[in-house]
């Protein structure tokens, strides 16, 4: 749920798991994953859980996803650029 | 980026500033690495992930004084290597670096300098690991730099200060407060007056948001502990329980929330873990909150020229943090022989004054103490190991197995093993052990750590063929 009141960069569109996503420049991609309705990132590693982010400050590696191809990356760690392509695990999308 | 240094400073938050400040007087080469894209911190971010983003006047002093502190070491020609992973520490003070390219290095440097700060510590309960269930710290992270909120509304939980100060932010926002659980008692906040005078406008700030949440209505409910969270995929509700005085739920006080985001803190936990890796002693010390490094005077580890500043010595806040950058930072400059050493007054100036704030953290660490033996309470499809899906029925087999310490456990059932490398689940078990297992002190030594500290890509040490430190000597696993 973004601030209405607060400054933000400009606009930069993401994909995420193909889909257009619009977010803000400044904005970390776990944060604009928030902002999307996709608070399911992935599946836990026995795959019998989901996770989201837990920590946001890049200890707790809870928020991993797939960035530009490369898995296990930390969403809150990460500021989105345009044309980004984000895959995480469903059933958010 | 030239292989050698004067001074390496690991984290750019008070701590390692404070210490860049007074070390780029002296004209010394020094670099300095952060893991976050931005500078000063977890205090001082801003939207658009910087540090001096348009953020408005700042009405706390002691961020006002981080963001001058951030000016002036810019103003000095200090770069800060942000998005930047220290990955360990090996002996000659040799560094392996990740930068934000993915690229791994390697620098030496003549002092190493410590200032990795804290992160959060969690009492876990049935549910805590379910998408919408977060920490105090990550809800401010979340307002703070990308200028969102968690949720519409969102429930808030914990002990100490924190989960009052998220209530005041997110109300501030507009956002709603379904309630604060306090996990603590009304009692348990007196010990703070034994600090003042000294810290008077915090206190008065406390009491101004306790003023504040009581017009905008939201409700404090104290001694209260969460039982369970749950939801399909993610959380969709909570359900909570009064404890008495020693943390026996009262039955018949269950009060269940409809709610998508739970916020929950319960207190810090210092980063340590660049230090253990490099062998420094450590110490469990609860009143600082939990393994500290066991530093001198002068803020000297026991390894020579390693030093430490901020919360890796004890958790106590930014006024501590900015006090041991400086004595670290001076204590580093007459190391290297620089001209015009401190003055003995000024000195004792700036250890009496770290005395006065470490007293005020050993109040705020009490504060973070559950009473009684909550470990009791675990419920067994608790999970304990995020990383690895660890549950609480796991560790009570292994610890029936014999296997009472972490290294054990971590053999016996991958406790500890994950991405985080233990780092959310270990201060859990270190309790867990200490009050199921009734071990020897000995027993609960400090958990061992072992290179890289940080997760890394196999890709990314073997792209560089000059690293030669990674399968150098580290300490044994005790």
């Amino acid at each position: 749920m973004r601030i209405e009141t607060i400054y933000r960069g400009e606009k930069v569109t993401l994909l995420v798991n193909g889909k257009a996503v619009t977010a803000h420049r400044g904005e970390t991609v776990h944060a604009a994953l928030l902002a999307a309705g996709c608070r399911v990132l992935r599946k836990s590693k026995t795959g019998t859980e989901f996770r989201g982010f837990l920590c946001g400050m890049g200890v707790c590696y809870d928020c991993l996803v797939t960035i530009n191809g490369l898995a296990g990356q930390r969403a809150c760690m990460r500021l989105v650029e345009d044309g980004m392509e984000i895959r995480i695990d469903e059933p958010d999308l | 980026m030239s292989r050698t240094c004067d001074v390496a400073i690991v984290g750019a938050g008070f701590a390692g500033l404070a210490a860049a400040d007074v070390l780029a007087r002296s004209g010394l080469d020094i670099r300095v690495f952060d893991e976050n894209p931005h500078v000063g911190g977890q205090l001082l971010r801003r939207p658009g992930g910087t540090s001096h983003g348009p953020g408005g006047f700042e009405f706390d002093g002691i961020k006002r004084s981080g963001l001058r502190l951030v000016a002036r070491v810019a103003r000095r020609g200090v770069k800060v290597n942000g998005g930047t992973q220290v990955l360990g520490l090996f002996p000659g003070n040799t560094l392996l670096v990740q930068g934000g390219d993915g690229r791994v290095s390697e620098i030496t440097a003549r002092c190493v300098l410590c200032a990795s700060g804290a992160r959060e510590t969690y009492i876990p309960f049935k549910g805590w690991t379910l998408p919408g269930v977060i920490s105090t710290g990550s809800a401010q992270i979340l307002i703070k730099s990308s200028g969102m909120l968690p949720a519409k509304e969102t429930l808030i939980g914990g002990l100490g200060p924190l989960p009052f100060v998220l209530a005041r932010e997110i109300s501030r926002h507009g956002g709603k407060v379904s309630a604060i659980l306090d996990h603590g008692g009304v009692l348990d906040k007196i010990g703070l007056l034994r600090t003042l005078p000294r810290n008077l406008p915090k206190l008065l700030d406390g009491a101004w948001i306790m003023v504040l949440l009581a017009l905008r209505g939201i409700r404090v409910r104290p001694r209260m502990r969460i039982l369970e969270a749950s939801g399909k995929t993610r959380l969709e509700s909570v359900v909570a329980a009064r404890a008495s005085g020693e943390g026996a739920i009262i039955s018949g006080t269950e009060i269940r929330y409809q709610t998508e985001c739970l916020a929950v803190g319960f207190g810090f936990a210092p980063n340590i873990e660049l230090l253990l890796q490099a062998g420094c002693i450590a110490a469990h010390v609860p009143e600082r909150g939990g393994w500290v490094v066991q530093v001198g005077d002068i803020l000297e580890t026991s390894m020579e020229n390693v030093f430490a500043a901020g919360e890796v010595t004890g958790i106590a806040g930014a006024r501590k943090s900015l006090i041991e950058g400086r004595i670290a930072g001076l204590a580093i400059r007459e190391r290297l022989g620089c001209p015009a050493p401190a003055t003995p007054q000024m000195l004792h100036g700036l250890a009496c004054e770290r005395r006065d704030e470490l007293r005020y953290g050993a109040v705020l660490n009490r504060m973070c103490r559950l009473p009684g033996d909550w470990v009791k309470g675990i419920q067994e499809e608790t999970i304990i190991c995020r990383c690895e899906d660890v549950r609480m029925a796991d560790i009570r087999k292994a610890l029936a197995h014999g296997f009472a310490t972490p290294g054990a456990l971590r053999k016996a059932c991958r406790c500890g093993l994950g991405n985080c490398q233990g780092r959310i689940c270990s201060p859990i078990l270190r309790d867990i052990l200490a009050a199921v297992a009734k071990p020897d002190p000995a027993r609960l030594a400090a958990p061992s750590v072992r290179p890289p500290i940080k997760a890394v890509r196999l890709g990314a040490l073997a792209e560089n063929e000059e690293i030669v430190t990674v399968g150098s000597a580290s300490p044994p696993d005790p």
